[in-house]
């Protein structure tokens, strides 16, 4: 399938501050990706250039296989929606959603039409003629996006677009997004530093540090296969164990997977890999999310081999799960129960169940 | 000495108000919750934060003091200060260069004064107080303090008002100092001078809308255009004229524009042009002001839904600038209508306003029409500030 925007070897210093290196990123059409990383990982400055803010030093942007690189901003069709919003203070509902189709000179009837239908598709029917400081901080969110879409964007660029809004209405309307981006169709980038929010909505994320494109995947890969100690601490909480590798046979399973043997705390685990590399008597970091751990209920019977013991340092209850920082043999590891209702909270002693399935760095 | 206190009491007043509402009610919580008292938290916290301030307007006024003119020629009597001793050099003896010597001399100190003004102490006004603005009230003053503020407030209100209300007996008076008995023949010589008063009214409205415009264009480039060392000449360009006493551009204006091609002594245009320059550095102020507030994203979010710069300047820019640009016209108006500093050298029998015929009149003893002449000048500079008021509503930009 031909790519609909193509980033290639982007680079852009600012003085000595290199805020994008190298970057390649391919996206195709009616995708969301986001970029996600931490400030200054280089994401806005990416944004920028797609939109044509900055001129890479190096690179090209391509839009439907045409090269945009030195386009003037005002003359693609990379409509953005601004953290800040960005509405004119001085202009109604109606004249700001209207300001891009009055300048690509659009007969007024069909303006008007054209206005009315995209403020009802997002549920500000009757606010047209209101100003944007008489908004909402919800609605103002709307009109920013109303008119980036009333354009039909070729590329919908949204520039942390929820970071303004409370914490329930930003997760309402990412969902919302994630609609309208399916219902048009839209190839959309997205800027976020929220993981969460990169994992809810995206078809892919690009993780981004210092410049750096560290991994791009689904959010599933991202999430369980990090390529990188970055990607995986960036991205939800991790354990980082040290293990020596001890043994790496072929699965029987039929999975095309491998079984490893692996020493951790003077005990050997075995578990499931996908081929990872291994190699016997090499020293790995194994990736454990805290929900992958199991504690084990006082009264639950033990049958599997791959437990361990630790002592609870701390624990929080957080309603669904309850978070502990569990001391095994000296190593802090930090593990989330999701039986809470039974397991109550744990104090103390406790079993430890790792996965079967696991990931290394 | 007295009178050009008053004179300088409401840029001094601004000033300061400015940087106290900056300063976050929350330290004065924060002070009171560490258990110091009103009185420690206005010594320990309140006005250390606001010395920079409190530095920067009698800065301020020091400059505006030493360039002083309408004052010293008015009610000095003996005492010579440089400003007017240049003007007697150039009406007395002709002496334009010994008149150049003088106000170059005067040059230094305000010069000094404003470098200090600029770079220490606005520098340190922005540095101290920093963070969000707070939605929380300011702590109630109690009955008696309140009572006790009231009545400072009224005193020196009072003395204000005191001279206004003598302006305005002495414009309704017959003779001033003789004959108190009432009477509206004054006003009647100074409408019959309505010549002089359009004068004013014309110099000033051309000088503010040329200097509104400028402001708000110089401004715009400066802060938003970046073309290197030319921004920041630019920017001393703009600011300049801040430092440079009345009589000094008065002076230079003869001394520049006394030969051809430029010669445009004794005309309107001068008096246009130096009124327009001498304002400059407050519009620019203003004007760079506004932009800082406008985030760079509203340009941005232009460009991208299509619109040139051009667009995006006449549709969004001008626009949202039409405060700042309204207040600097009003301030220049009124800076210039009541500007003798300048006018004084550069006026010729055709272009005189309404200050110089203030200063003849009193030069002639003519009191009562001279009080008569500055309560219509007066009332022109307060009509247009209630019109400008109106228009702005409540947003202030009368900032420094």
């Amino acid at each position: 399938m031909e790519h609909h925007l193509v980033l290639e070897d982007l680079c852009k210093s600012f003085g000595d501050v290199q805020a994008v290196k190298n970057l390649n990123l391919k996206i195709k059409k009616g995708e969301l990706i986001t970029l996600l990383g931490p400030s200054g990982c280089g994401k806005t400055t990416t944004m920028h250039i797609i939109a044509g803010f900055h001129l890479p030093d190096r690179g090209r942007v391509i839009l439907n296989g045409e090269d945009i690189t030195y386009l003037a901003p005002y003359k693609r069709n990379t409509p953005m929606v601004f953290q800040e919003y960005a509405l004119f203070p001085h202009l109604t509902v109606f004249e700001n959603v209207a300001y891009g189709m009055a300048i690509r000179k659009v007969p007024k009837n069909e303006i008007q039409e054209k206005v009315k239908d995209i403020l009802e598709q997002l549920g500000l029917p009757d606010i047209a003629t209101r100003f944007p400081n008489q908004l909402s901080g919800g609605q103002q969110q709307r009109v920013a996006l109303a008119r980036a879409l009333v354009l039909d964007p070729e590329v919908l660029l949204l520039d942390e677009p929820l970071s303004n809004l409370d914490a329930k209405l930003r997760i309402r309307v990412r969902y919302e997004i994630k609609q309208l981006q399916e219902k048009f169709n839209i190839t959309m980038v997205y800027v976020t530093h929220d993981q969460e929010e990169a994992l809810s909505i995206s078809d892919r994320v690009a993780v981004m540090n210092k410049g750096v494109l560290e991994q791009y995947g689904t959010p599933w890969e991202i999430y369980y296969k990090p390529k990188n100690k970055f990607v995986a601490e960036f991205v939800g909480e991790t354990n980082f164990l040290q293990v020596e590798i001890k043994e790496v046979r072929p699965s029987d399973d039929g999975t095309g997977a491998s079984v490893v043997d692996f020493l951790w705390q003077d005990r050997v685990f075995s578990t499931s890999v996908e081929d990872e590399g291994l190699s016997p008597g090499s020293t790995r970091t194994l990736l454990l999310r805290p929900e992958a751990i199991e504690p084990v209920g006082r009264d639950e019977e033990i049958t599997d081999e791959n437990t361990i013991s630790g002592k609870v340092i701390d624990s929080s209850f957080l309603g669904s799960i309850t978070r502990y920082r569990i001391d095994v043999g000296g190593e802090e590891i930090v593990v989330d129960d999701s039986k809470t209702k039974e397991h109550g909270v744990f104090r103390g002693e406790v079993k430890l169940k790792l996965p079967w399935n696991v990931h290394f760095l | 000495m007295a009178c050009s206190d008053c004179h300088l009491f409401p840029f001094a007043y601004l000033v300061i108000r400015n940087v106290l509402e900056s300063i976050s009610p929350n330290l004065e919580y924060a002070a009171a919750n560490l258990g110091s008292t009103k009185w420690q938290t206005f010594w320990k916290v309140i006005f250390p934060l606001a010395r920079p301030g409190v530095a920067g307007a009698a800065l301020l006024a020091a400059i505006s003091c030493l360039a002083d003119f309408g004052n010293p020629v008015l009610i000095a009597g003996n005492y010579a200060v440089l400003p007017t001793e240049a003007y007697m050099q150039i009406t007395g003896w002709y002496n334009l260069p010994a008149a150049a010597v003088l106000a170059t001399m005067l040059i230094i100190p305000t010069l000094i004064l404003f470098i200090v003004q600029r770079y220490w102490v606005s520098k340190r006004v922005y540095t101290t107080i920093v963070g969000k603005s707070s939605s929380l009230r300011r702590p109630e003053p109690s009955k008696a303090e309140r009572y006790l503020v009231n009545a400072f407030c009224l005193l020196f209100g009072g003395l204000i008002l005191l001279i206004y209300g003598t302006l305005l007996w002495g414009a309704f008076s017959k003779v001033w100092g003789a004959d108190w008995s009432l009477t509206t023949k004054n006003f009647a010589y100074a409408f019959s001078q309505g010549k002089e008063i359009g004068n004013s009214i014309k110099f000033s409205i051309g000088a503010s809308l040329l200097c509104a415009f400028l402001s708000i264009i110089t401004a715009y480039i400066v802060q938003r255009y970046s073309v290197g060392a030319m921004n920041s000449f630019l920017d001393f360009l703009a600011t300049l004229p801040g430092a440079i006493p009345g009589v000094f551009l008065g002076i230079g204006y003869i001394l520049a524009f006394n030969t051809p091609p430029l010669a445009l002594t004794g005309t309107g245009t001068i008096i246009i042009l130096a009124l327009l320059f001498w304002n400059l550095p407050m519009g620019y102020r203003t004007g760079t002001a506004a932009i800082q507030q406008l985030d760079r994203c509203i340009e941005k979010a232009s460009m991208n839904l299509g619109a040139g710069n051009f667009y995006t300047f006449t549709r969004i820019i001008l626009p949202l600038m039409k405060t700042a640009f309204f207040a600097t016209f009003t301030m220049a108006f009124l800076r210039s209508i009541t500007n003798l500093s300048i006018t004084i050298f550069l006026y010729s029998s055709k272009t005189v306003v309404g200050t110089i015929s203030i200063l003849n009149l009193v030069n002639n003893a003519k009191w009562s029409w001279a009080a008569a002449m500055t309560s219509v000048l007066i009332g022109i500079a307060l009509v247009t500030l209630l019109i400008s008021q109106k228009l702005l509503g409540k947003e202030n930009l009368f900032t420094d």
